[in-house]
């Protein structure tokens, strides 16, 4: 089966955002998309998203996304492969552990509860630029040893490097722009502290001191991989956090169970893993490396694959009801974080924060729903996002 | 019981270790520590989720 009318990029209801797969999957495992502009593959089904996403020799990484089919420089290590990943991927995991992770929860913590308190005076909130996109953007830096001073700026780059315009699609030169501005601060960065030969207990120091196969990396690399984890880590949990929210406020029933989970002081960790099952935010793209053949279609070296995490993550095959939130339904191994050797190395971090997020607000704020007259709109590419998230219905206002 | 890690599938996604960190320890880097190790009795239900919320399915029991 051939479509010619999906799109990768799009906007449309924050449901729509994912649901748009949920006929096709019914259909197929895999099918071809031809775009204007573009033609690729599209894995909808879950037991082979998880086996290609395992087999980085046939779907390479060297392209992340049919968005990007040439990319003129390489992500790293997210756009290496096996071997050439590993050494990388094990110095990142080092620094990404758990158990490394649980040290940042004081400082997150303390964020949260500010911005919370703040907000709930003023009783009505975008809670998409006033709160999703701060907590990851502060434990960006602070993860790499940065002033949390530097916040209002990096917000801005963000904005420049991540935020579509209103059609959902990207500028391409305010894009350049905003990582431009990115790179040539940590090239100042690490010029800085090489000079000075301060160090401290943080990711930047860390990086100073590592070796690829027996050789220090370039400065080019280092910020190559600053810049990866800048772009790939604040996106994804600001969205992730919207997605919940607007799921919780629009589910009276889901958003109780919240309030009570959080009052009672129990674990929030089904709550969060459910909810990263079901609004899975990236898409993910892979290239291949040989021809394959797939359920009778013929795949050739050089085609181009992409693989939204979504909608493995509402297959059935997964979980019996899928097709829902359901808090109560035990550990589903989802791919909500991808999987094989590329399996997101920020994925501890992500669930810390978004237990946090979750519960800090909901700590403070119990009641609230969508701003009357608000109707908040979503967008999709590599990443599904929404425009705005207005809350309302809780504090003075 | 005992229970089995594919090494080579493993990549530390650490639900295992979520659902129980005793049966379940991890190594520096996050990925599960051992090769195979022997469920004691009586933690047969915990190792049985343990493995079933691994999203690569890189944990098998050995009766
Ligand atoms: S859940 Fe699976 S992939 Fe993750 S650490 Fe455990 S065994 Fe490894």
């Amino acid at each position: 089966m051939t479509l010619t009318d999906h799109r990768i990029v799009g906007t449309g209801t924050v449901e729509e955002a994912g649901d748009r797969f949920e006929a096709l999957r019914a259909k197929q495992r895999i099918v071809k998309v031809t775009e204007p502009d573009r033609t690729y593959w599209m894995v909808l089904d879950h037991d082979l998203m998880r086996e290609c996403l395992q087999n980085p020799a046939v779907f390479s990484s060297e392209v992340v996304t049919p968005l990007n089919p040439d990319p003129p420089f390489k992500m790293i290590p997210i756009q290496l492969d096996p071997p050439g990943h590993t050494p990388w991927r094990q110095h990142l995991a080092r620094y990404f552990s758990p158990k490394q992770m649980a040290k940042l929860r004081p400082r997150i913590e303390e964020r949260t509860r500010e911005l919370v308190t703040e907000i709930k005076e003023k009783g009505s909130c975008d809670y998409l630029a006033e709160f999703a996109l701060q907590v990851p953007t502060v434990v960006f830096l602070e993860v790499m040893g940065l002033p949390v001073e530097e916040l209002p700026k990096f917000l801005e780059w963000e904005a420049l490097a991540l935020a579509p315009s209103p059609d959902g699609t990207f500028d391409a030169d305010l894009q350049v722009g905003g990582i431009f501005s990115v790179i040539g601060y940590f090239q100042g960065e690490l010029a800085r502290m090489r000079e000075t030969g301060e160090r401290g207990d943080n990711l930047l120091s860390q990086m100073l001191e590592w070796e690829i196969d027996g050789v220090a990396p370039t400065d080019d690399e280092l910020i190559n991989c600053c810049l990866l984890l800048f772009l790939a880590g604040l996106d994804t949990v600001a969205m992730s956090l919207s997605y919940s929210m607007h799921h919780l406020a629009t589910h009276e029933a889901d958003r109780k169970h919240v309030a009570a989970t959080v009052e009672a002081g129990e674990s929030m960790d089904d709550i969060v893993e459910e909810l990263l099952r079901f609004y899975a935010v990236p898409e993910i793209g892979r290239k291949l490396a040989q021809d394959t053949e797939i359920d009778g279609n013929q795949l050739v070296a050089g085609d181009l694959i992409l693989f939204p995490l979504v909608s493995g993550n509402r297959d059935d095959a997964l979980s019996p009801g899928a097709d829902h939130v359901d808090f109560n339904r035990g550990p589903a191994p989802h791919l909500g974080f991808g999987g094989g050797p590329h399996r997101c190395i920020g994925s501890h971090l992500a669930r810390l924060e978004m237990k946090i997020a979750l519960q800090g607000w909901h700590e403070l704020i119990p009641d609230y729903g969508l701003a009357p007259g608000a109707e908040p709109r979503a967008y999709w590419g590599n990443v599904h996002g929404m425009f705005g998230l207005h809350l309302a219905g809780f504090g003075e206002e | 019981m005992k229970v089995a890690v594919d090494k080579a599938l493993c990549s530390g996604h650490a639900r295992c270790n979520a659902v129980d960190e005793d049966l379940f320890p991890l190594d520096d880097l996050g990925y599960v520590e051992f090769d195979t190790a022997e469920i004691p009795a009586g933690q047969e239900g915990p190792a049985r989720r343990g493995a079933d919320a691994c999203p690569e399915r890189a944990l098998s029991l050995l009766e």
